[in-house]
């Protein structure tokens, strides 16, 4: 029972950091409508920003947080201003913004391994913080902040989503666009704070995994955003607080997987999750089936 | 059609008892008509009577909640759209729906039926057999494209074509299709009055040829002037039918058309 | 010599590859991201049929094939009633959880791969040269692209754009596109799992890494850079990116990142064709891809 425990409460953190990529890879999605895989590449080369500031300059760990907090927010502004903007002003469907972002995702993680080589890098030198018990549950510092953060900014978009006008705002652009220009909203205004928000978010989540895992590598944003795709089906596409339950449901299958079965299948098993919702739930475990997935 | 079934009456078409709902939506309740061989029958209806879901059941596109849908003697209602198509229903679309980067050649080439070259083994074998009805489907479409003044524009892509062209090409698509009952929906919306009359001279013939056509239109003029049989819809069901000069009388109708419920 | 017969037979790989996946995207409309993952089933079958059985190349072809269709199968069947983003998401599914199992597998040497696979023989002779490999593989590439061609230019190619451009409407003229669709899937396998047959034949060895995601938006690189629609186009962008690159190498690039450099390379072609010029080098139409 307490193994079984062990791995739920694993399931959770595990659940959380998905929880916490969906949450910035889906506020980009509402607001513009584009499955923006690049965020992958914000993700892994805000987290070598960070790492640069606290480890190679020993600036401290807040400046390691804003380091990353800036780097990502700049590259998924730029992405958005340079590549997306243009494209949908050109009448071209997101979906060929999809393409091209798997083509910016690439190109960031391998300057990314370029600079800083495609060995992982440590980040907390420390490596785990201070561990705690709970009767005979492990878990540590960075873990429970990862929970909490996770859960807490969960609710704040949910908040910001649901009540508030900028937030209200950015939904409806999501969802009509065109409507929403012609009622006088500046699109693109609100697009670029959607895509700052949630690089900013990705800039935040790099770092603290990277302190809880210990080491970042240059790989780490192509598997995370995958992660972060499927636990934005499973969740469902039309909110943000779907996609952070679909993180968490991600987690707890993934970890209930390694229990259960060897953890090199748990890809394979996420991924297997992902066309089943695709196929029998397109809206998703939590969504509210506006925008699904099937024809 | 056999003659038999010509001389008989027998309908071509018998729409009984359909229903569809989307929702809460009543888009089509109870509705039952027939459409004999050999003519024009007009739907007509306000905005939101259901007439272009009535379409979409007849032609497979939507599964009916209820009611049957009888072609030719034959129950039609879930076949999958492009068995419903080959039982002899050719169904235009009101958004014309054009292979646009294709040529207008294309277009028609592709709406002939029965292609052994459309199969992956004709392809590739290829000889002298292909040739032949390569051959073929071109004469066919050339002749198509001459009868309906297109000659001109048969290599011009189809999104190139002015609008008015672009319905002489879906026509001619359906046309090609060999269909028997022709569902056409709005042919002559966004058409000069000339060429309104244009369509409406080829649809005649069409019907003097042994088809059958059922059309949506709104243009109430034509319709009168066109028409062998109209059946009014509204909220779904059919409130009115019979030759023109029985539903211009019908005050129900003009309710209808006015807009009142 | 050695060096350009490398080369040679890289890019009538490659060409086999993109033309392969051009007859899904450029001429049907169909957008997978898959196509690793068929390319390396067709390379595993050849090899362990190599490995265990026999390395009689019309047998390995004929089961690589039949393996690969079959892989196409599954994937196509569920994944065809997802409209756009969706089909390209599950195929993403597919080509992860296809990738997972070359990684994992006991049966296919796990992330180590296969090795020692032996030399191709072909009607009695074996194949043992590079520059018999090359020929082979530029036979490969040929014969695919004759093929592509033949099918392409037929009634049946018309029939594929048509499904690209309106698939509603071709139903509606009677014509089955779930039939279609099916018929290129499995015309787009036999000729990936042909060019992973080659590939094992050439290495002799199989890295699983080959065969992930990054080849397949690779793969899918070559398609859109030569053109959607454009055969002669996928064979040109072969050509182009494998050549390229290569002139890195008299720009005195460090070992250490000239792999991650030519991935940078790729990747802003895609960014940079996608952004500028979606018709590719040589194809027509500027918006195939939606």
């Amino acid at each position: 029972m307490s193994v079984f425990a062990q791995f739920a409460v694993n399931g959770i953190v595990a659940g959380s950091v998905y929880a916490l990529i969906a949450l910035g890879f889906a506020l980009i999605f509402t607001a513009s409508r584009v499955f923006h895989f690049a965020h992958g590449g914000v993700y892994t080369f805000s987290a070598f920003a960070g790492y640069t500031a606290f480890v190679t300059f020993h600036l401290g760990l807040v400046a390691g947080f804003i380091a990353a907090v800036v780097v990502a927010v700049l590259l998924g502004v730029l992405t958005n201003v340079l590549l997306y903007e243009p494209m949908r002003a050109g009448g071209v469907s997101p979906f060929v913004a999809m393409i091209s972002s798997f083509g910016v995702l690439i190109v960031i993680t391998n300057v990314t391994a370029m600079i800083w080589g495609s060995n992982p890098v440590v980040l907390s030198p420390g490596g785990q913080t201070t561990v705690h018990h709970f009767g005979p549950i492990y878990t540590t510092n960075s873990q429970l902040l990862i929970v909490l953060l996770t859960g807490a900014l969960a609710a704040l978009l949910w908040l910001f989503f649901r009540h508030m006008r900028l937030g209200i705002a950015i939904r409806a652009l999501g969802n009509d666009a065109e409507l929403a220009e012609v009622v006088g909203m500046p699109a693109q205004l609100l697009r670029n704070i959607g895509f700052a928000v949630g690089s900013a978010l990705a800039g935040v989540s790099a770092i603290l995994i990277g302190l809880n895992v210990g080491i970042i590598d240059s790989n780490m944003g192509m598997d995370v955003i995958l992660m972060a795709t499927v636990a934005m089906i499973i969740g469902g596409l039309g909110n943000v607080g779907a996609a952070a339950g679909g993180g968490f449901v991600l987690g707890l299958i993934q970890n209930l997987a390694i229990w259960k079965i060897e953890s090199k299948w748990q890809m394979a098993i996420s991924f297997a999750i992902l066309i089943l919702v695709l196929l029998f739930r397109p809206s998703g475990l939590f969504g509210q089936g506006q925008r699904s997935a099937g024809s | 059609m056999s003659k038999a079934g010509r001389a008989s009456g027998e309908p071509i078409l018998r729409v009984e008892a359909l229903a569809k709902s989307f929702g809460g939506l009543r888009a089509v309740n109870d509705l039952s008509f027939e459409v004999k061989p050999g003519t024009i029958t007009s739907l007509i209806g306000g905005n939101g009577a259901g007439k272009t879901t009535a379409f979409n059941l007849i032609t497979g596109y939507l599964a009916p909640d209820a009611g049957a849908i009888h072609f030719r003697g034959r129950r039609v209602d879930g076949l999958a759209p492009h068995q419903v198509a080959r039982a002899g229903i050719a169904r235009g679309f009101q958004e014309l729906r054009l292979f646009n980067r294709l040529s207008a050649r294309d277009n028609i080439e592709t709406a002939v039926p029965h292609q052994q070259g459309e199969g992956l083994l004709r392809a590739l074998l290829g000889g002298p057999k292909l040739k032949a009805e390569r051959a073929a489907t071109a004469a066919r479409a050339s002749a198509l494209l001459d009868e309906l003044t297109l000659a001109g524009q048969a290599e011009a892509l189809a999104e190139r074509l002015s609008y008015g062209q672009q319905k002489l090409v879906a026509l001619g698509r359906l046309i090609a299709a060999h269909g028997e009952l022709l569902l056409l929906d709005e042919p002559t919306s966004g058409l000069s009055p000339a060429m309104a009359e244009g369509f409406g001279a080829r649809a005649r013939a069409l019907a003097q040829a042994g088809k059958t056509i059922l059309l949506i239109e709104h243009n109430v003029e034509i319709v009168m002037r066109l028409s062998d049989w109209i059946v009014v819809m509204h909220q779904g069901g059919k409130i009115a039918e019979g030759p023109p000069s029985t539903v211009r009388a019908d005050t129900a109708v003009m309710h209808a058309y006015l807009g009142l419920s | 010599m050695e060096y350009f017969i490398y080369l040679g037979t890289l890019i009538s790989i490659y060409a086999t590859l993109a033309i392969s996946l051009n007859l899904l995207i450029g001429f049907t409309g169909l957008i997978s991201i898959a196509q690793a993952a068929i390319y390396g089933v067709g390379a595993y079958v050849a090899a362990l049929l190599a490995l265990n059985a026999t390395n009689d190349l019309v047998l390995s072809f004929l089961l690589a094939a039949a393996v690969g269709v079959a892989v196409s199968l599954v994937i196509a069947l569920p994944s065809l009633r997802l409209r756009n983003e969706y089909f390209l998401i599950a195929a993403l599914g597919f080509q992860s959880i296809i990738f997972s199992l070359f990684m994992n597998l006991e049966v296919t040497g796990g992330a180590s791969g296969l090795y020692g696979i032996p030399h191709p023989a072909l009607f009695g002779p074996t194949l043992r040269t590079s520059g018999e490999k090359f020929v082979l593989a530029l036979s490969l590439a040929a014969i695919c692209y004759l093929l592509a061609r033949r099918i392409t230019n037929a009634p049946f190619g018309r029939l594929l754009r048509a499904v690209r451009e309106d698939d509603t409407a071709v139903a509606s003229l009677g014509k089955s596109v779930f039939r279609i669709k099916l018929t290129i899937f499995v015309v787009s396998a036999v000729f990936a799992a042909a060019a992973g047959t080659i590939y094992v034949y050439s290495l002799s060895a199989i890295d699983p890494v080959a065969f992930g995601l990054d080849e397949s938006v690779f793969i899918m690189t070559l398609v859109i850079i030569g053109g959607t629609g454009s055969l002669n186009g996928s064979v040109l962008a072969a050509a182009l990116l494998i050549l390229l690159p290569e002139s890195f190498k008299f720009l005195a690039i460090p070992e250490a990142i000239a792999p991650q450099l030519r991935q940078v390379f790729y990747g802003l072609l895609l960014v940079g064709f996608t952004r500028f010029r979606r018709q590719g080098l040589i194809g027509e139409y500027r918006d195939v891809l939606q």
